[in-house]
């Protein structure tokens, strides 16, 4: 998981943040993560990009590298995610980072395909530049030199009328 | 076609309207989509207005004949939103006309629709600039009775957000509010400039007076405010504009712009007359829901339909009726604040180009 740049440690109590905000009362985790990210939580830890099986998740978490197959691993994952769904990947957008994975716009399609994206944060962000994760949008220096960056999607019904119509399909089960 | 330089262009415009000489085609287009709407504004009556829209095919055929000439692209109604395809004709928009901004005004009211659309269409318009200008006429319940509908300031405020979520993943997308000043706000606009920009945080606010359209069915309606209380309003605006200046260059553009335009229209409005040349029909053009051509929406004077014409735009851009319109325009037959045609005459006038220019480096305060 780490070789992203950014410490596990900083992952981890962000991804900690978002579990705590979002209430989660059970995770799927690509890979343990330091800092006791599940602390307290009902978590499976499945191999990096590996079928958990199961589900769904109030919180999934996708930390495996963005390769080849990756829109179709973030849509699979994002199925799981009852509440929210964690994406940590490589910063695309850094100069010299060429080939590291798609970029942001790319990640984008996806995730609002599969909720609200109501999060996009800068993580491992030089001290330098900042004195820890910077929220997008975010000035260029930051989209420069962050090493990796992570987002928060929404997976709830986003509407009022969404909502109304997703009763209306439990019921009738 | 690949793009002439703007600066090229306008040159080429400027002669165009000097020497009477066959126009190249608009660098300002204006896409309404739908004149339906669930609106019932005080100071629009469009929604009366029932026509056979454009669907995606046809617009798949007329976009490829403006040759990519249209830098910025406006898509107005009615409620654009009505059309669950609205999307579809963005994505034409971007890929056929290649635009570098997509302007697209909301009235924020079928929230659901807009929740489906706007992500698909911030993503779609990647490569240009896509502003978003919330119409935000009043503040609160006030706003709803103008606007004619139910807690549509609450709606707005739900667009806002869902616009603020899309910036983080979409840099292009730029949040505008825009305020419709009529007789029935216009002494409310220092309040409503300052709500507006607390409550929804844009990256610009922008405000056009209400005046009698034919577009808009709204030519026997009393709803435009006096010159003297629109002079006191707009010069808040500019005051305001001066005191904050925007970081993103879209938004400084914007500012820059109105900084001169809320001049210019206060004097249209105070002279009755052409203060600096009109381009309408050269520089900017309208296309109708239905078809029709108009060199602008005040007159919503046909200069044809592209039904008529093989979907072909130019070819009725260049038609004998779109030769008298621009005749008229050129003996300044008639005068309007409209900003959107404004914007590409301030460009066109060099004095006022001048001070846009110097507007925008900072120089005039």
């Amino acid at each position: 998981m780490s070789g992203r740049g950014a410490g596990e440690a900083e992952i981890g109590a962000f991804v900690r943040g978002v579990a705590d905000r979002v209430g989660a009362a059970t995770v799927l985790l690509d890979a343990e993560i330091a800092g006791g990210a599940g602390e307290g939580r009902e978590v499976r830890v499945v191999g990096s990009g590996g079928e958990p099986g199961g589900g769904p998740f109030d919180l999934v978490v996708a930390l495996a590298p963005l390769g080849a197959g990756w829109e179709v691993y973030l849509g699979a994952r994002a199925g799981l995610a009852r509440k929210a769904f964690v994406v940590v990947a490589d910063n695309a957008g850094r100069p010299g980072a060429g080939g590291s994975g798609p970029d942001t716009v790319a990640i984008a399609g996806v995730l609002w395909r599969a909720g609200r994206v109501r999060e996009h944060v800068y993580l491992g962000v030089p001290r330098l530049v900042a004195p820890g994760p910077v929220r997008a949008p975010a000035s260029r220096l930051v989209r420069w030199t962050a090493p990796c960056h992570a987002f928060v999607v929404d997976t709830a019904p986003r509407t009022p009328q969404a909502r109304r119509r997703l009763r209306t399909v439990e019921r009738a089960d | 076609m690949r793009k002439l330089p703007l600066l090229a262009r306008l040159a080429g415009y400027r002669v165009e309207h000097a020497t009477g000489r066959s126009p190249q085609l608009p660098v300002n287009l204006t896409v309404s989509v739908t004149y339906s709407c669930p609106s019932r504004c005080a100071t629009c009556d469009i929604w009366q207005k029932k026509v056979d829209d454009l669907s995606v095919d046809e617009y798949g055929r007329i976009f490829p004949t403006l040759q990519r000439v249209p830098v910025w692209v406006t898509i107005s109604g009615g409620d654009q939103f009505v059309r669950a395809d609205l999307d579809e004709v963005v994505r034409l928009i971007r890929t056929q006309i290649e635009p570098s901004i997509i302007n697209i005004p909301m009235n924020g009211v079928i929230t659901e629709r807009i929740f489906q659309l706007l992500p698909k269409i911030a993503h779609h318009s990647v490569g240009a600039q896509l502003v978003l200008n919330l119409s935000v006429d009043e503040i609160g319940e006030a706003h709803d009775r103008i606007r004619g509908a139910d807690r549509n300031f609450e709606k707005l405020q739900l667009v806002a957000d869902l616009i603020h979520d899309l910036k983080k993943t979409y840099a292009h997308v730029v949040l505008g509010v825009h305020t419709v000043i009529s007789k029935l706000n216009v002494h409310r606009i220092p309040d409503i400039e300052r709500e507006a920009r607390a409550i929804f945080r844009p990256d610009s606010y922008i405000a056009e007076v209400a005046e009698n359209r034919v577009e808009l069915k709204t030519m026997e309606k009393d709803i435009t405010p006096t010159t003297a209380d629109f002079r006191r309003a707009v010069g808040h605006l500019r005051n305001v504009i001066r005191a904050n200046r925007s970081s993103h260059p879209v938004a400084r553009l914007v500012e820059s712009l109105r900084l001169e335009y809320y001049e210019l229209a206060a004097r249209i409005l105070e002279e009755q007359r052409q203060v600096i040349d009109c381009y309408a029909g050269w520089a900017s053009a309208h296309l109708a829901p239905d078809g029709h051509v108009w060199g602008c929406c005040v007159r919503a004077e046909s200069l044809g339909n592209v039904r008529d014409h093989g979907y072909d735009f130019a070819a009725v851009w260049r038609g004998p009726a779109a030769d008298a319109f621009r005749a008229s325009v050129r003996a300044h037959a008639c005068a309007c604040p409209l900003a959107n045609a404004s914007y590409t005459n301030l460009l066109l006038d060099a004095p006022s180009l001048a001070r846009v220019s110097a507007h925008l480096v900072g120089v005039r305060g």
